[in-house]
């Protein structure tokens, strides 16, 4: 196995697990401030694909505007979804669950309706690529590395700085007393809500020209983000970073050394250990 | 319908502790050595010897968070401890898991009074009282004989317990909907159902009208008339002091007093564990005043 | 114990065998009657379910265990000739000596983690039938052509499986043996306890029950079933793929299961009923179907969180 081979796995593998880190991210924080499992959060990167698309395809907007569109759109739908299905059933972790798959059926069937099953292709901004030690990056995956870094970094910012974000953070460690501080824990939960499919958008719209966009695209994402956030813990953010580079390199590299469904079936025997053993995650606490 | 004893009166709560003396190590009942236990940096109990007599009542008490719960806990094995062994009947049971100590004769009431919320009164003691009739699985599916006279004789135990605690009206309720008064009830007919050798209450005194609480002291020394011997944590220190033939006091989880009430009542330690320094300087003859029991 | 609730279910469980019975007597549509066996499989298969939720637990990878039944039936029949019987017994064994190792590891996690380790199990099967041992299980085209079961010779008469209704009069009996099974569990001390573990572990620990043992009776009971409905399954559908035993089918079973509602097992009978007819009736409307599904569920966790069941138990405690 050559150093230019293993070089290039490594970097398809940053830029796969910026992706997987964002739409973990959102479910992160989803989970640490409104207690539910949302197996739904794939459609809403599906959703931020499909807005690249239409955008793209009908409105010929330019790429950037195409992103901050889907984040918009989506930052919307997930507030009206959170008001209107998740804000009654905080208290009952099953039936908000239940919930969450009927509403990825209404999405996916819906997408299926108004799009077809086909395959969509989306032409991104950038074409080309950049030669650098040996390795080829396309200027497209450059752009998603970068963008999704930046987000990243924004929100983390957000979280650590800003007053709501401080004041989501209290709601995550406990909304009860978060209450009693005078935080308006509906109205945040229903942003939070929001911001986490927004961000699970904003990568469904980067991914859209590197990929095709379908209705089914968002199964498999919202699989391994599951996966990262129980490795790195669920509701700890940076153990969704931690755990999406260890996610995203792992898989880069290790079909180079072994067959691709040993690597997948390992992938899922590792987060059983994870939950036996350490069901916190490898980042979070007790 | 009382607790099966004389009603309550100061006298007939000294005759039964006076015949008490202090407690030989091989009739302990009960036996902790050195018990510690710690939460990261905190140690609730720390170092921490008794022992409990057969057919008594034992008193466990000090200000709040002196780790009076954390060693109910520990005995009834939901925790273990850091370091220390506890003995019950002369057998080390520090580790054992909280459905063998009850079955080893252990029971216990909890603060809280945690019942199964869904199930009627009668659901209740079934379920604690399986644990002398096993019908597990394996009878269920044939349903035998033996396993319809079982639960014909279990029945009737679970009646019997609850008309001895004036439950037999509600025994069809479900117990959510019950007072929180009668939950406490029902609460302690479930430690009975497992027919326990040692019965460990957890402030079974809170919330109760003094006359309430002369009919539980009453039926607490029936229940160690029959045999059992019961460790309990209280509060309500007129209510420990009738009670109690020997008294354990804990403060920051560690042991500063341990003896009969007068014994307790009057050492320093005590009361400035529980009125602050200074507090030593209330003087015990004002008790006599408020009608509490004296040793005879 | 409540009388009232155990005859509703034994009424009901009684009237699903007895227009069972009838089944073959009014069609002799073979589409008819695989539909009625794939719905008394689905109705054994979330009625072992209910048994596991009877403990406090969801278990994700009910179906893999279905599953592995079929498989291990299927490719013992086929690829070593072991006759009908013994290889269905091996592949329930199978499934129960999984169950248990399983069980035994993960039984102690708290709800929410259970439910993901079962999800993760899933997977972990489905991948296993896919790629491991291609040459036993088929790999990505799965087992294909299972014969019919062996003749089996009782009192005297011989009968023999070749027609769709005597696989379906199979499914029946089994049916009718393994629910009744499943029935005498709930309203029984044993189900008693469960439903106790179910409510408070703890308080069920300090009166002397042991939760543990108490959930993995349950879960390895359920998931031999399971089994047992995966070889029913593999003889009489004649392929077995993994694809039937993957997330999609499992949560399917799971809105069978929440839209009864998961308090009673009549409920659970009669959202499978209900829900699996409703799939028959709107296959082939792929798109629509699964919108459908998914606006029903919604509603149902909205307005109805106890399913029918709790709404209809609601109803008979109010008149």
């Amino acid at each position: 196995m050559t150093v230019q081979l293993l070089l290039q796995s490594l970097v398809n593998g940053v830029g796969l697990s910026m992706v997987y880190i964002l739409v973990a991210l959102g479910l992160t924080l989803i989970f640490s401030i409104l207690r539910i499992i949302n197996f739904a959060h794939g459609e809403f990167y599906m959703m931020g694909g499909f807005i690249s698309y239409y955008c793209t395809q009908y409105l010929r907007t330019n790429y950037v505007l195409t992103i901050i569109i889907a984040f918009g759109v989506v930052l919307v739908a997930g507030i009206l979804v959170e008001r209107l299905i998740f804000s009654r059933l905080r208290a009952n972790l099953l039936a908000g669950f239940i919930a969450s798959l009927g509403l990825l059926w209404i999405m996916q069937s819906s997408a299926i309706l108004i799009f077809g099953v086909v395959d969509k292709e989306v032409h991104g901004a950038f074409d080309g690529v950049v030669r650098a030690f040996g390795v080829v990056i396309a200027k497209e995956r450059l752009f998603v590395i970068a963008c999704c870094a930046g987000l990243i970094a924004c929100f983390y910012l957000f979280l650590r700085t800003s007053r709501h974000g401080i004041a989501l953070r209290a709601i995550a460690q406990d909304s009860d007393a978060a209450a009693l501080q005078g935080v308006d824990v509906n109205r945040l939960s229903a942003w939070a809500f929001g911001i986490g499919c927004a961000i699970a958008a904003v990568a469904g719209a980067l991914l859209a020209p590197v990929y095709f966009v379908s209705p089914s695209m968002g199964t498999l994402p919202v699989i391994k983000a599951f996966i990262i956030i129980i490795l790195g813990g669920m509701g700890s953010l940076l153990g969704a970073v931690y755990g999406g580079f260890l996610i995203g390199l792992l898989e880069s590299i290790a079909p180079l050394y072994f067959p691709a469904a040993s690597v997948e079936m390992l992938g899922f025997l590792v987060v059983m250990a994870v939950l036996v053993v350490r069901p916190q995650g490898l980042f979070g606490n007790a | 319908m009382h607790g099966g004893g004389d009603v309550a009166a100061p006298g007939g709560a000294s005759s039964v502790r006076a015949g008490l003396k202090p407690a030989p190590a091989e009739e302990a009942i009960l036996r902790l050595d050195g018990i510690t236990r710690r939460f990261g940096g905190v140690c609730a109990v720390d170092d921490l010897s008794m022992r409990v007599s057969r057919r008594s009542i034992h008193g466990l008490i000090g200000p709040n968070g002196s780790g009076k719960t954390t060693t109910f806990n520990l005995i009834a094995g939901e925790i273990a401890p850091s370091s220390g062994t506890i003995f019950f009947k002369g057998r080390d049971i520090t580790g054992s898991p909280p459905h063998r100590i009850a079955r080893l004769g252990i029971a216990r009431t909890f603060q809280a009074t945690d019942l199964f919320p869904e199930f009627s009164v009668a659901q209740n003691l079934v379920i604690a009282a399986q644990l002398r009739a096993p019908m597990g699985f394996w009878s269920s599916v044939p349903r035998t004989l033996r396993y319809a006279t079982a639960r014909g004789k279990m029945r009737q135990r679970v009646d019997a317990i609850l008309e001895r605690l004036r439950l037999i009206e509600m025994r069809d309720m479900i117990v959510r909907d019950l007072p929180h008064r009668q939950q406490k009830a029902v609460a302690l007919a479930n430690a009975l159902a497992t027919d326990p050798e040692l019965l460990m209450l957890d402030e079974p005194a809170a919330g109760l009208t003094h006359q309430e609480i002369e009919d539980i002291m009453s039926l607490y020394r029936s229940l160690c008339g029959e045999g059992r011997t019961i460790l309990i944590v209280e509060h309500n220190m007129r209510t420990v002091m009738a009670l109690c033939d020997r008294i354990t006091v804990l403060n920051h989880g560690r042991k500063i007093a341990e003896g009969i009430p007068s014994e307790v009542a009057n050492n320093e330690l005590v009361l400035e564990a529980y009125l602050g320094k200074g507090g030593s300087q209330v003087r015990v003859g004002s008790r006599r005043e408020r009608g509490v029991a004296q040793p005879s | 114990m409540p009388e009232s609730r155990s005859f509703a279910a034994t009424a009901g469980f009684a009237l699903i065998c007895v227009v069972g019975l009838l089944v073959p007597v009014l069609t002799d549509d073979q589409y008819q009657l695989d539909v009625a066996m794939r719905v008394l499989q689905l109705l054994l298969l979330a009625m072992s379910l209910h048994l596991v939720l009877s403990t406090g637990r969801l278990n994700l990878a009910h179906i893999s265990f279905m599953g592995i039944g079929a498989y291990v039936a299927a490719a013992l029949t086929m690829r070593f000739g072991v006759p009908t019987l013994p290889a269905a017994l091996v592949a329930v064994a199978v499934a129960a000596v999984v169950a248990l190792a399983l069980g035994l590891i993960i039984l102690r996690l708290a709800g929410a983690y259970f439910f993901l380790v079962t999800f993760a199990f899933l997977n972990v099967v489905v991948l296993f039938f896919h790629s491991f041992f291609e040459d036993v299980f088929g790999g990505a085209s799965g087992l294909i052509g299972v014969p019919n079961p062996d003749p089996i010779t009782l009192f005297g008469n011989t009968f023999t499986f070749e027609s769709r209704r005597s696989l379906y009069e199979l499914t029946l009996i089994v049916f009718a043996i393994g629910g009744a099974l499943l029935m005498r569990l709930r309203y029984s001390q044993f189900g008693l306890m469960c439903d106790a573990v179910r409510q408070s572990e703890r308080v069920a620990a300090a009166v002397g029950v042991n939760p543990l043992r108490i959930k993995t009776v349950a879960f390895v009971t359920a998931s031999s079933i399971a089994a047992v409905v995966g070889t029913l399954f593999a003889y009489s559908q004649k392929v077995v793929h993994y694809a039937d035993f993957n997330i999609d089918a499992m949560l399917r079973l799971v809105v069978f299961v929440v839209v009864g509602g998961v308090g009673t097992i009549w409920g659970v009978i009669a959202g499978t009923v209900v829900l699996s007819l409703a799939t028959e009736l709107l296959r082939g409307l792929h798109a629509y179907e699964a919108l459908a599904y998914g606006i029903i569920i919604v509603a149902v966790m909205l307005f109805l969180p106890d399913g029918i069941g709790g709404l209809a138990r609601r109803l008979w405690e109010a008149r």
